[in-house]
């Protein structure tokens, strides 16, 4: 770890990484995105469980673009498959920038710098929900007119302020447990077999 | 009649573009012509049932519309989110199965050099898709190696004892996918991975007319819906 360039070997762990984070965020929506009010919170639960891999990953590569890389990687391929709305690439892509000016900060070593950069990196998906609020008017126009104002009423229940700080404040909390699950589990798995 | 073969960086830019006009024209019946024309396309390329299964997201979507009436309000209130989320995405989802369904990882990551992506992106995007199905062969490996000792992981364990569970899937899989990651590395870097040589492809991506016809009408149907609604 002398140089801070990127190598071949980097590239795999990042795409390694990507394939993790992806598969379970896949394998979290398709079992909990059925169920009503916790949608909104399958981000602050992911966040529980990726502070492990996020934690592993920058102790593993720890090199400058790595985060970047990988969480661009993640917005890119989530935001096609599920239709590119404009509001997912701007909120994905912001959070992986900032995520990786905090933890190239902290030189990828310090644990407080990395659990706010995994703050930021928690919110990569959030352009999902975010898009929720902000194309709200126009949708509730669409439904009024398809099928009355009642039900475009019902529809909107969840979708109010209140509901969007209590989104944002789960997440960030979530985050930073996941943060330090993290930090435990590596302390308890990986430093004692010598892979970090 | 030949399935149509649309250039990856023709359809990425359609996913893009398609933007624009949802964005302008958000709410007025115009945004299905860019439904139907992502549609067209779909069937041009002869992906018939992802056809299919579009237009039952979109009937579902219409249906429960006019049902709703009839429901009891908490039901509606319950299925809220999947209205919203199908309804909110649907056209961007029209262009996001074509990238999808008529793109193989192979042409996509020739487009993306050709885009002058750099070598970190696009190795790291090659690896991530041939490590999903590996993902999914370890867990399995992993399930019955854990119920050699005792350990199932079914519904009620994850009810049960959710940490622990959790921690005897999610750090063997960890461990393993680092193992196959050091492995891929030494086989790909003894086949000249990552070299000063530029690569060279079997296969050809070109953007041929074809690509710049379907380019060319989508912005002929947005300046015309443009003029229209003025």
């Amino acid at each position: 770890m002398n140089n801070n360039k990127l190598e071949v070997k980097d590239f795999i762990s990042i795409g390694l990484f990507s394939a993790i984070y992806l598969v379970l965020y896949l394998a979290l929506i398709i079992t909990l995105g059925m169920v009503p009010v916790i949608y909104f919170f399958i981000a602050a639960i992911s966040n529980l469980i990726m502070g492990t891999i996020y934690t592993l990953f920058i102790s593993k590569v720890g090199k400058k673009y790595s985060v970047a890389i990988m969480g661009s990687l993640i917005v890119l391929i989530v935001s096609f498959m599920t239709g590119v709305v404009w509001t997912k690439l701007v909120f994905g892509l912001g959070a992986v920038a900032l995520a990786e000016f905090f933890v190239s900060r902290g030189e990828y070593k310090s644990f407080k710098l990395n659990t706010i950069s995994f703050v930021c990196f928690g919110f990569l998906l959030f352009g999902t929900y975010a898009s929720f609020w902000i194309l709200k008017d126009e949708f509730m126009q669409m439904l009024i007119e398809h099928s009355g104002t009642e039900y475009a009423d019902i529809i909107a229940t969840f979708i109010n302020p209140t509901m969007l700080i209590v989104i944002i404040v789960v997440t960030i909390i979530g985050a930073i447990a996941g943060s330090f699950i993290g930090k435990g589990l590596l302390k308890k798995h990986f430093e004692r077999a010598g892979i970090v | 009649m030949k399935a149509l073969k649309l250039d990856p960086r023709t359809k990425l830019l359609l996913c893009l573009l398609v933007n624009v006009p949802i964005a302008l024209f958000q709410g007025s019946s115009w945004i299905l012509l860019f439904v139907g024309y992502a549609l067209l396309l779909l069937l041009l390329s002869k992906e018939y049932k992802v056809a299919l299964i579009y237009l039952g997201m979109y009937a579902f979507f219409e249906a429960f519309g006019l049902i709703s009436s009839f429901l009891p309000k908490i039901i509606v209130t319950i299925l809220s989110h999947l209205i919203i989320g199908v309804g909110l995405f649907l056209p961007f989802i029209a262009y996001g199965f074509l990238l999808i369904r008529t793109t193989e990882i192979n042409d996509l990551a020739i487009a993306l050099d050709k885009m002058k992506m750099p070598n970190s992106v696009i190795i790291s995007f090659l690896v991530l898709f041939r490590f999903i199905p590996t993902i999914k062969e370890e867990k399995q490996a992993i399930a019955n190696a854990m119920k050699l000792r005792g350990i199932s992981f079914g519904f009620k364990s994850l009810a049960t004892q959710p940490m622990k569970t959790f921690e005897y899937m999610y750090i063997p899989m960890l461990f393993s996918l680092l193992k196959s990651g050091e492995e891929l590395t030494v086989a790909s870097l003894t086949r000249g991975l990552g070299g000063e040589q530029k690569r060279t492809y079997l296969r050809t991506v070109k953007m041929g007319a074809v690509d710049y016809g379907v380019l060319f009408i989508f912005l002929i149907m947005m300046v015309f819906v443009f003029f229209v609604q003025l």
